[in-house]
């Protein structure tokens, strides 16, 4: 396992759409409507199926493992997973 | 029974006794007042409406009136109430139409929750709605006006009222606010259109409402199927472009503008992102109306 396990919180009601330019999401539990960058947007769908770490986060999303990962890549990762844990969207386990 | 049908003293004596009970599309509203110039634009600019009896159940009350006080003999005033609720301040007594327009659009944008109420206008040709959303300045009003009297029917120019659960959009055929350089505008591109008579110095400049066309009225029971959002601007001396307008911008600028978004929670969330994923999103910038005709007709037509 690489690092916590991310996830979305169930009673949050997180609901996501998947546009040409990104994914809107609705975060029941604080009314907020966001617009998320597609890559960001495609994290927070696959934590929606159920939680993950960094390295199975990698594998759902590149087809290899977080130590397989070129540093960009995983930069990109975690920034992703910090933009989402700054608007509550996911929660480290 | 429409408006027009009734005998002006009748309408006098409804306004200022039990209330003048109109229906405008889904809304119906019990009106009261005795100021001589709101009986008299409300008769011209709601001639075609139905009107409902005294007694029937009505969606809201509200009452214009001239504030008690000795300033209403040096600088007379009027004031809107919603049951007996006073939302605004009173404003000159020659802004009251306005005010009955402006207090009727906050009455329904703050308590029709049982629609998303988007900050939108909105018209349909061909049994296809087209939703305008726009911020104040950009032509909105003044674009869907001319429209509304080439073919376009009318359901709002300031309102966009979408049903949970169907995604259609309820229409209220009521009279078109313009302001300013919009009006001349739109007297030499409709000369037979009705407007009120112009209330000088609001907030706004200088604002008159046209009367929605008759067939527009006939057919508010209508609702139409949303087809395109449009961003319309009025762009000084620019060619007529339509642009794609990305969707999930889309959706975040009608969360951030709709009336009651946050009302309805996770339900409004789901509706509006009905309404995108079964729209064309496109930016409009023009300057001609003519150009602005061509554009929507042709959209119209599948073009």
């Amino acid at each position: 396992m690489t690092g916590p396990r991310w996830r979305v919180n169930p009673a949050h009601g997180v609901r996501v759409t998947a546009w040409e330019d990104g994914y809107t999401v609705f975060h029941a539990a604080s009314g907020d409507t966001h617009l998320l960058d597609p890559f960001t947007g495609q994290v927070l769908s696959c934590l929606l199926e159920h939680p993950m770490d960094l390295d199975e986060l990698a594998r759902a999303l590149a087809g290899r493992p977080a130590a397989a990962l070129a540093s960009g890549e995983r930069d990109a990762l975690e920034k992703a997973l910090a933009a989402l844990a700054r608007v509550h969207l996911a929660e480290a386990e | 029974m429409n408006l027009r049908e009734l005998p002006p003293e009748d309408i006098r004596r409804r306004l200022a006794g039990p209330g003048l009970c109109l229906r405008t599309g889904p809304i119906t509203v019990r009106i009261r007042s005795r100021l001589p110039a709101v009986v008299h634009t409300l008769a011209l600019l709601y001639a075609d409406h139905p009107v409902v009896a005294e007694e029937a159940f009505c969606d809201f009350h509200v009452r214009l009136f001239q504030p008690a006080g000795l300033r209403r003999w040096w600088r007379p005033q009027v004031q809107f109430a919603f049951d007996d609720f006073v939302p605004f301040k009173p404003l000159p007594h020659d802004h009251a139409f306005p005010m009955l327009e402006w207090g009727l659009n906050w009455a329904v944008a703050n308590h029709a929750h049982w629609y998303l109420v988007l900050h939108a206008a909105v018209i349909e040709c061909g049994g296809r709605a087209a939703i305008l959303p726009a911020p104040p300045g950009s032509g909105k009003s003044t674009l869907t006006a001319a429209l509304v009297q080439r073919g376009w029917r009318l359901l709002s120019d300031e309102l966009t009222l979408i049903d949970p659960d169907t995604g259609l959009v309820h229409g209220l055929a009521r009279p078109v606010s313009l302001k300013n350089t919009s009006l001349p505008l739109l007297r030499a591109w409709a000369p037979d259109a009705v407007f009120g008579p112009p209330a000088h110095d609001t907030l706004k400049g200088t604002v008159a409402h046209m009367k929605p066309p008759p067939e527009s009225v006939a057919r508010m029971d209508e609702p139409a199927r949303p087809a395109w959002v449009i961003f319309p601007r009025y762009v000084p001396d620019a060619a007529p472009r339509l642009t794609p307008h990305p969707r999930g911008h889309a959706l975040l600028e009608f969360a951030r503008n709709a009336f009651n978004y946050s009302i309805l929670g996770s339900r409004g969330y789901d509706t509006l992102a009905r309404l995108i994923a079964s729209v064309e999103c496109f930016d409009f910038h023009y300057s001609r109306l003519e150009d602005a005709l061509a554009t929507f007709t042709r959209l119209a037509h599948g073009d």
